[in-house]
């Protein structure tokens, strides 16, 4: 069940912050957005995901358009990591990657729901903090929690592919972590799973996308595989940026000069 | 839920039940738990002991139950709905409101009910304040409805413009009613347990029991909700579904404790953070858990006032209060219950 979007427009005072964007997000592929601050990144992602309406535009999960969808119909069909999240209160990470269960359990969490919980913990490599509380963790490691929640609300009880929307989700990670959460996603994408991130990384763009996405003043100027998008040419028209691209036997990587 | 959680909260329970009963043993009256068993029994002998447990006694005790559960309960999950441990019910309004439909009965309730039978003289305040409770309520969630996506945020601004103008409009009666009217509206407003009448008490036990059998169901999209709205849409959170149903239960349990105690503040703050604080913040346990320390803190609270002012009895409002605000403070200096 794929995402896709027709025609979207989303205006805020009298800017247009999407300007009839249309685009798909396709099963089994690693879509990475790109753009400056302000490109409308996250707009197009919260729009695509259910989380804003709108102005003009539909937007389709499969064939249906997402209003036709409940809130938790919705919620078993793709799973969302927002830039910042903050909870209110000090739950444990446990507890926090188990509310990503909630689209799929009637009251009360199963144990079939605490091993997927305890499985994303794993993939993020927080096993052994599922007992602490937030307020005793680094900024990276909440935001590993939420991937994690993230994470264990795309997994189906049939195990039938969903889609993952993130919106930067590496950005308070180090070094090691940015490149094994980028192998998660790819690994969910080779599983058959819609991936949809924004991201600030040109190299891990090059790396891990399928398809890469740029984004400037509210429209999709760009789009194909990153070798074919993250050209010099284009790197300097979209982000003013001046880069030369290298290549060896493992492929290439951009030098921002 | 965890095992520990169920053992916690049959605690709990029994604690609040013991509460109740000891409670009735503290008065000018001697009656031991030697009489209540005896009155219990219906000898033919214990006939003042029977009059003082059912008639005094045991419907106070059972008021102060019924107004601690209810605040506690509702307490917990108006805090988890604004995702903020310092929120108060008195935040929908259903305070003010209940404050003002009582002042309309002590300042034009003489003239108004006249007409009436005189059984339904002893109701009209606590209807009174009733109705007003919720018709507030349901002003602040109105005005709430008109805005856009982030509603509830915005309904925390509102209904403090709404609390100011009704204070306003109380402030208004207030300067044109009698003396006497003032002083009875003055110490309605403190609170008190000592109107304790079954007649009152059936209906309000009522209106707290099935808010208490709906509230504990929206624990898990409480949890969720304190991700955020976003969040909890995106997890699949019907969120203005939620919001309707934990105010509108929360504005009647609140508004029946009001009814039969008058103003009992900081009930409903001081034991939802009681129990975050020991037991964490999931509120599959923080709601009811929350009600049954509620309702024991408050029938200490009468124990207290009962006891501490001798013959003209405490209102029990001062006594939440002295207990509660030094603890309010406490908790915003140390900063518990929030992460950082």
């Amino acid at each position: 069940m794929s995402f896709s979007a027709k025609n979207l427009v989303v205006c805020r005072n009298g800017n247009r912050i999407l300007d009839d964007v249309s685009v798909e997000v396709p099963a089994g592929e690693l879509t990475i957005v790109l753009g400056q601050n302000g490109a409308g990144k996250s707009t197009l992602l919260r729009a695509l995901a259910g989380g804003l309406k709108p102005d003009s535009g539909t937007v389709f999960c499969g064939e249906a358009p997402l209003s036709a969808l409940s809130a938790r119909e919705l919620a078993r069909r793709r799973a969302v990591m927002m830039q910042s999240t903050q909870a209110a209160f000090d739950f444990t990470v446990e507890e926090t990657v188990l509310l990503g269960r909630t689209p799929w359990m009637d009251a009360v969490e199963t144990r079939r729901d605490r091993e997927v919980a305890a499985n994303a913990l794993r993939t993020v490599g927080l096993e052994k903090f599922a007992r602490r509380r937030l307020s005793t963790l680094s900024g990276g490691e909440r935001q590993r929690v939420q991937i994690a929640r993230t994470f264990a609300q795309g997994i189906t009880p049939t195990g039938t592919p969903t889609t993952f929307f993130l919106d930067e989700p590496l950005a308070a990670l180090d070094f090691r972590h940015r490149a094994e959460i980028m192998r998660c996603l790819r690994e969910l994408a080779e599983a058959g799973n819609a991936v949809f991130v924004v991201l600030h990384d040109l190299n891990l763009s090059m790396r891990f996308a399928d398809r890469v996405l740029v984004m400037d003043r509210g429209k999709i100027v760009l789009s194909g595989a990153p070798e074919a998008v993250l050209t010099p040419e284009n790197l300097a028209r979209v982000f003013g940026i001046e880069t030369e691209i290298i290549r060896d036997s493992r492929g290439a990587f951009v030098r921002i000069l | 839920m965890g095992r520990k959680s169920i053992i916690l909260l049959l605690a709990l329970a029994l604690a609040a039940l013991l509460a109740l009963v000891l409670s009735c043993t503290a008065g000018t009256a001697e009656l031991g738990l030697a009489d209540i068993w005896g009155a219990l029994k219906a000898g033919e002998d214990s006939d003042l002991a029977r009059t003082i447990l059912f008639e005094i006694r045991l419907p106070r005790a059972l008021a102060a139950l019924i107004c601690g559960l209810a605040l506690g309960t509702a307490g917990a999950a108006l805090q988890g709905l604004f995702r903020n441990p310092l929120a108060d019910p008195g935040l929908i309004g259903v305070s003010s409101g209940g404050a003002l439909g009582a002042l309309l009965v002590f300042a034009f309730g003489s003239a108004l009910f006249a007409c009436l039978p005189v059984a339904f003289h002893a109701l009209a305040l606590p209807i009174a304040a009733m109705v007003g409770a919720l018709a507030i309520t349901f002003l602040v969630l109105a005005l709430a409805g008109t805005l856009g996506r982030r509603r509830i945020g915005g309904m925390l601004l509102i209904g403090i413009a709404v609390n100011a103008a009704v204070a306003a409009l109380t402030g208004l009666i207030l300067h044109f009613a009698a003396d006497n009217q003032i002083r009875l509206y003055t110490f309605w407003m403190l609170g008190g347990l000592d109107r304790s009448e079954w007649i009152l008490l059936l209906p309000a036990a009522c209106v707290v029991g099935l808010g208490l059998l709906i509230l504990p169901r929206c624990s898990r999209e409480l949890d969720v909700l304190a991700l955020g709205e976003a969040e909890a849409h995106f997890a699949g959170i019907d969120v203005a579904r939620l919001r309707r149903y934990v105010v509108w239960t929360s504005a009647a349990m609140v508004g029946a404790a009001v009814a039969v105690g008058g103003m009992i503040g900081f009930v409903g703050l001081v034991a939802p953070h009681l129990v975050r604080l020991t037991a964490g913040p999931s509120h599959r346990f923080l709601v009811p858990a929350s009600g049954l320390l509620g309702g024991i803190l408050l029938i200490a609270a009468d124990v207290a006032a009962r006891l501490a002012g001798g013959a003209s009895e405490l209102p029990i409002g001062v006594v939440t209060a002295i207990i509660g605000a030094p603890f309010f403070l406490y908790v915003l200096m140390k900063g518990e219950g929030r992460t950082e």
